[in-house]
């Protein structure tokens, strides 16, 4: 084994840095916004709120479905409770990354600027940057 | 949606995952990739010890990638998932394995191309003799070949790629670098890396051969 093979111990790290090559995972929105943001991974955990050592389980998880509220919200709920992080900041990354993939697809933000809209209260975690 | 993670294979975990794929639940895949991958890893390992690591770990991860992206690949009524994982990473791993054999058959090495400039005029027992003067001038050789190709670089990229090959610098980083895509996975560096190489190595070729 060379020295950039990964250890058998960091198997699933090296998948979740080949997923996000792959719009299925929520991988490829953590890296889009990790690298548009300029943070790196402490950064990127830090702004989720979420254990270093979680943040692969995240990246291998599938990316909300933003073109449907109701999905979205269903499964936006459903990764946040489980890792016990706040709706709003890793809303607002999906909400960013879709602006930098789909500008000319305006459409395909609703989901998230009505999640914003309604179900945002949570005002405790600032975005790094604003628009 | 089911907020339970599961933590190894039973009859009924493979089904209940494989549901909540079909149903959407982002969990799944995350939840798969901590009770699939391990088992995947040592079935290969197992089974071919002398395959390339990193060929191993790119099959595994290709079958969990393509199951869970297209979950509608497998049917539960034949076979356990675990199995059917795993027999999708062994074909991966073929299909890894033949495609590197035939890149492997294609690449001509700067040595190769050196020698064949040569061999017509090797006598075995010469050669043994006056095996450091042969290094010698293989080296020389490779030297010169590689200042023709400098001189008839396309782009100052080629010229300084180049440069990097003719002082013998093998690390795959130091070319990522040249080439900016450190920010890519290293196994995509590599391969790119090799791409570029390999172009070079075939203009020397081409213009041996002329």
């Amino acid at each position: 084994m060379n020295d950039e093979t990964p250890q058998k111990e960091d198997f699933l790290g090296f998948t979740a840095r080949r997923a996000a090559d792959r719009p299925y995972f929520m991988a490829s929105a953590l890296e889009s916004f990790r690298q548009r943001e300029g943070l790196d991974r402490v950064g990127l955990a830090a702004y989720l709120g979420l254990p270093l050592e979680q943040l692969d389980r995240l990246a291998l998880c599938a990316r909300p479905n933003i073109t449907n509220s109701r999905l979205f919200r269903t499964q936006l709920a459903a990764i946040t409770v489980r890792f016990g992080i706040a709706p709003t900041p890793l809303a607002n990354l999906l909400r960013r990354v879709a602006a930098y993939e789909a500008d000319s697809a305006p459409a395909n933000l609703m989901a998230a600027r009505d999640y914003d809209e309604e179900s945002s209260t949570d005002s405790s975690q600032e975005t790094p940057k604003d628009e | 949606m089911q907020n339970d993670s599961i933590t190894r294979f039973t009859r009924q975990g493979e089904i209940e995952i494989h549901q909540r794929l079909l149903q959407n639940d982002p969990l799944a895949s995350s939840d798969l990739a901590q009770i699939c991958l391990e088992p995947m890893l040592e079935f290969l390992s197992r089974k071919y010890p002398q395959t390339d690591q990193e060929l191993i770990y790119e099959a595994a991860t290709q079958a969990y990638f393509n199951y869970v992206e297209r979950p509608n690949s497998y049917d539960p009524s034949k076979k356990g998932l675990l199995a059917f994982l795993k027999m999708a990473a062994e074909g991966d791993l073929q299909n890894l394995r033949a495609t590197q054999k035939r890149r492997a058959k294609r690449v001509i090495s700067l040595e190769d191309v050196a020698l064949h400039e040569w061999a017509g005029n090797i006598n075995i027992e010469e050669e043994f003799i006056n095996r450091t003067e042969n290094i010698a001038r293989l080296e020389q050789l490779k030297q010169t070949n590689l200042r023709q190709m400098k001189l008839t670089a396309d782009t100052p990229l080629d010229q300084k790629l180049i440069t990097l090959m003719q002082a013998g610098e093998r690390d795959t980083r130091v070319y990522a670098q040249l080439l900016q895509i450190t920010q890519l996975p290293v196994i995509e560096q590599r391969r790119i890396v090799k791409q570029h190489k390999d172009r070079l190595r075939v203009r020397l070729k081409r213009r041996q051969t002329r």
